[in-house]
């Protein structure tokens, strides 16, 4: 443990439970888990997720876990504690940590903590899931149908509904945008219609260590690699399997691919919200040679599916090398050229320059991750902070804006485009000798990782607690997660015409967020009802 | 007359497949293949062969969408009119007729889109209202002050300028298709329709690209100083080579906001129509 | 005006979509489609379907017969199957247009003969399997026809006369 970590961890008090290389496990009283909190908030340390385990079999108690990550240390402070199952309530850290608002609720939904001190609501579960049953708990079965309950719609729908399908959003999600005339003065946001519960799928009978990778990359149809990677990090570090450096090198390039057809696709679905469909459809045909690149380095054109625990498994070889050299070199030269006509669009400057600002100090409360963040003026990426597989070796630049609008967020991604070209031909060029992956390995049950990866939209968090052949908790915090809480500040303010553009400007991945809500309307919203009718 | 109206039927049939063209154009602009240069012509086809679905407002909503179309194609069939004589020949009456035709099938549009029940529509609507205030009355004074013979050089050429950029504004397309806008109201305007009625929208919208087409056209005729047949063989060679022009610069360019809309147009055209005052009022 | 730069990058690209499908689609060496099982090499042994993350290969015994089954529609193209078979009996191919409008076309199935033993007359399991075990690891005609509880028992008897302990 270095110094400065020493000092924190003191600071905080309680029991040291474990210290691993990048994790501190430290188990914290109910009474001062706020103060903890507090204090590493204060002291630099950005929240991640929280996670709820049923750990009744282990040691008797609902466990609660609250991710803290030191990006300047590169050290994770984990929180432990414990809650009584006789009494399953705890105290809630949102007043000192805004950016735990949605795990607690997802907590509370799934495992039936109560949180003290805080407003409630359901927030992953349907309106039509009977009340007291919580499918995190052991007892409930993955595959059990609970009865629906019929309720009364609490609400009535008012104000600009964005979603659940529109033209601007790619999946199911319901925006309700409040405006007077054509200025959005506020949001509310009903997500989760696409949960679909795969972290108690991970864990019941139906799946083992192997197959869940599998399971992991169809979290999400852009960065499923990301998902897949992050969860073998965990599994790995947790079982302290070795993997071969050469496997390491292959999984960052194909991540970095997998950033390149990413960042293309946003770009393009920038360019056609802002009625720029000559830079859609280029950026897509630039982002086609990645996809093929893709297919050629792993046999698919997405969910690569060459993630196995120990290593990958495609091995690279001189024509595969050379492949990836001249499309990156083709993609650079052609993204360039679009990128100048695409900044040089009239309608995209003065639509993308102050529209969806998100301060620094509120992106900071927040904790957003990503390109999100890197426009806001937060130096933070986990490839510089975390260095993981084989990205402690490249150099590459990390973009940073202070302006918080939506153009910032667009050259973020313009930039990231060009590093990532880089790293990829670093990586290539220090690919090592070797095998790819190690077939023999044990994974003893009962112990704990935390794994982040740098996804194109930011910071994915993935907390394993390994079991007997299969994950005995598996959570996934994706980048959305994070950044659709900041979207209420970005678009309060901002003109109706800019909110598609606005919402899209997190990159958002709502499938990727809604492994499990519904957000009620609070009444004093309702007075602008009356301003849309009028408008 | 007679002949102008055989004409008219000629040119409204080929609007449609103008339209194809222009698919075409903006497919090669962004390197795909795009659809046959029949396709508008295929779509309406398809959609006048679709069940009949009527939106929340019923006979009412329908009349005006129809209305809407017709009075289009008599300002079409106008505008044809006019370009087998050259606009210098034209009269003040047809001029006043055109701008009286055109204000109410964009009055019609306007309240077939408030008078749904559907914020897209209705924001949609406020948008085409906003707009068409920007730039159509500024339209209507460089168009009679055209058909008036001013002989003086500058006043002519201001108002040719007003009336290309009003007519471009016109055609509704990119940056001005905000009424429409997919991405932000899905459709906005068009929102509530299905079926025959959204083919006759879709006819509407197409007669609007063709009386913008034509009307540029026509700019460019009475300054060339065509006059009769000349007039009407320039008319039907220039009207695709403009509409295909409208094309390319639609899609080099994203779209506009309502208010930097509302803005831009209404300083330019203000600017360019108080230059056009004071040259009118020197007489030059 | 670097506006008009996109209309150069259009020119000098041409035409980048295909007429699917009346143009070959574009397919690299390395893609992988849907698996195709060989019937004449399977031995019904079952390592595919318990490495199969969506469940789409199933192993059912009615008693007589156990049927491998290939369901298309669940699929991942994951190629893990192909990957374990110990009698490289699966193959994975380029196959991708796989719709179809009806639910049996989707699926495929090797149909596998169950022996008996000869002796108590339980399951032992497929025909296939047992020809497999016979040729890697040569026992006697009179052992591969037994169930493993029989064959240790028979073996265990055959042993005992051998060294002249435990007979009667």
């Amino acid at each position: 443990m270095k110094d400065e970590v020493r000092t924190i961890v003191e600071k905080i008090g309680g029991v040291v439970e474990e210290v691993k290389k990048s994790e501190i496990y430290v188990r914290i009283p109910q009474q001062t888990v706020r103060t903890a909190a507090r204090l590493l908030y204060d002291s630099e340390a950005y929240f991640k997720t929280c996670v709820g385990v049923d750990e009744r079999e282990v040691n008797g108690f609902y466990t609660i876990y609250h991710i803290f990550g030191l990006d300047s240390q590169g050290v994770d402070i984990v929180l432990k504690v414990l809650v009584p199952e006789e009494d399953p309530q705890t105290s809630s850290i949102v007043s000192e940590v805004p950016a735990a608002d949605w795990c607690e609720l997802e907590i509370q939904d799934l495992l039936g903590i109560k949180f003290g001190g805080r407003l409630t609501k359901r927030l992953v579960l349907p309106e039509d899931w009977p009340d007291g049953v919580y499918p995190l708990r052991k007892e409930f079965r993955y595959d059990e149908k609970p009865s629906r309950v019929i309720r009364e719609e609490l609400h009535e729908e008012a104000g600009i509904p964005v979603g659940p399908y529109h033209p601007a959003l790619h999946e199911p999600e319901y925006f309700e945008l409040y405006v007077e005339g054509e200025k959005v003065v506020d949001v509310a946001y009903r997500g989760f219609h696409v949960h679909r519960g795969i972290e108690k799928l991970a864990e019941s009978p139906r799946f083992t260590y192997k197959q869940v990778p599998f399971l992991a990359e169809r979290i999400c149809g852009i960065c499923g690699f990301v998902h897949s990677t992050c969860y073998i990090m965990a599994v790995e570090k947790a079982a302290d399997i070795e993997t071969p450096e050469r496997a390491e090198f292959i999984r960052s390039i194909v991540l970095e691919v997998e950033r390149l057809h990413s960042h293309l696709l946003w770009i393009g679905v920038a360019a056609h919200l802002l009625g720029y469909d000559a830079g859609f459809m280029h950026a897509w045909r630039i982002r086609e040679h990645v996809m093929v690149l893709a297919e050629y380095l792993t046999g698919s054109r997405k969910t690569y599916g060459i993630n196995v625990i120990g290593g990958v498994r495609k091995d690279l070889n001189v024509d595969k090398i050379d492949k990836t050299m001249k499309t990156i070199a083709q993609v650079r030269e052609e993204f360039k050229k679009l990128a100048d006509a695409l900044l040089s669009i009239p309608q995209i400057k003065s639509r993308a320059v102050g529209t969806g600002v998100l301060t620094k100090s509120e992106a900071r409360a927040l904790s957003v991750v990503g390109p999100v963040a890197r426009a806001s003026g937060l130096y933070r990426d986990v490839r510089k902070d975390y260095p993981y597989l084989a990205y402690g070796r490249v150099s590459f630049r990390v973009p940073l804006y202070t302006e918080g609008d939506n153009l910032a967020r667009l050259l973020v991604r313009v930039e990231e485009v060009f590093e990532s070209i880089e790293i990829v031909k670093q990586l290539v060029d220090l690919l090592p000798g070797g095998s790819v992956v190690v077939e023999e390995y044990d994974i003893p049950p009962g112990r704990k990782a935390v794994a982040a990866i740098e996804a194109p939209r930011g910071e994915d968090v993935h907390f394993v607690i390994t079991g007997l052949g299969r994950p005995y908790r598996w959570r996934v915090r994706a980048p959305t997660y994070q950044n659709i809480p900041a979207l209420r500040a970005m678009l309060r303010g901002t003109p109706l015409a800019d909110a598609p553009l606005t919402i899209a400007s997190i990159d958002p991945c709502f499938s990727c967020t809604d492994r499990v809500l519904v957000v009620d309307i609070e009444t004093g919203r309702k007075s602008f009802i009356k301003l849309v009718r009028g408008g | 007359m007679l002949h102008s109206i055989a004409i008219a039927i000629l040119q409204l049939a080929l609007a449609p497949v103008y339209d194809g063209v222009e698919r075409k154009v903006r497919a090669a602009i962004h390197t795909r293949i795009g659809p046959p240069v029949l396709q508008t012509w295929y779509d309406l086809i398809k959609l006048f062969s679709k069940e009949v679905v009527i939106p929340v407002g019923g006979g009412w909503y329908t009349l005006v969408t129809v209305l809407e179309m017709l009075t289009l194609v008599t300002a079409s069939i106008l505008l044809v009119h006019v370009s087998t004589v050259g606009l210098a020949q034209a009269t003040i009456f047809e001029a006043v007729i055109f701008i009286v035709l055109t204000g109410i099938a964009t009055t019609l549009a306007i309240m077939r889109a408030v008078s749904q029940n559907n914020v897209f529509s209705v924001l949609g609507g406020f948008r085409e209202f906003s707009l068409v205030l920007s730039a159509e009355p500024f339209l209507a004074v460089s168009l009679l002050l055209l058909v008036s013979g001013v002989e003086a050089a500058a006043s002519r050429a201001i108002a040719a300028l007003i009336l290309l950029i009003a007519a471009y504004v016109v055609s509704g397309r990119v940056p001005y298709d905000i009424a429409e806008a997919e991405p932000e109201l899905a459709s906005g305007v068009n929102i509530e329709l299905a079926g025959p009625l959204l083919g006759v929208a879709t006819v509407s919208a197409v007669l609007k690209k063709f009386i913008s087409a034509t009307l540029t056209v026509l700019v460019f005729v009475l300054l060339g100083g065509l006059s009769g047949l000349t007039s009407l063989t320039a008319v039907a060679l220039l009207t695709p080579l403009t509409w295909i022009t409208h094309t390319v610069v639609s899609t080099l360019l994203g779209r506009s906001r309502v208010d930097l809309a509302v803005r831009f147009l209404y300083t330019t055209l203000f600017i360019l129509s108080s230059m056009l005052l004071v040259s009118y009022g020197l007489g030059v | 005006m670097s506006i008009a730069k996109i209309l150069e990058i259009a020119l000098k690209t041409g035409r980048v979509t295909r007429k699917y499908p009346y143009e070959p689609p574009l397919l690299t060496s390395e893609f992988r489609g849907a698996v195709r099982i060989d019937p004449s090499k399977c031995w019904g042994c079952g390592a595919c379907v318990k490495i199969c993350p969506p469940n789409a290969l199933a192993l059912r015994n009615s008693g007589k017969e156990a049927t491998l089954e290939y369901f298309v529609g669940r699929c991942i193209f994951c190629g893990m199957c192909a990957e374990v078979c110990p009698a490289k009996a699966i193959e994975v191919t380029k196959e991708f247009e796989l719709s179809s409008t009806s639910l049996e076309n989707l699926k495929s199935r090797v149909i596998h003969r169950l022996t008996r033993c000869s002796s108590c007359g339980s399951l032992v399991w497929t025909e296939a399997e047992l020809k497999s075990v016979v040729k890697s690891s040569p026992i006697a005609e009179e052992y591969a026809v037994l169930c493993p509880k029989c064959r240790k028992s028979k073996f265990a008897r055959a042993a005992s006369i051998r060294i002249g302990v435990g007979s009667e």
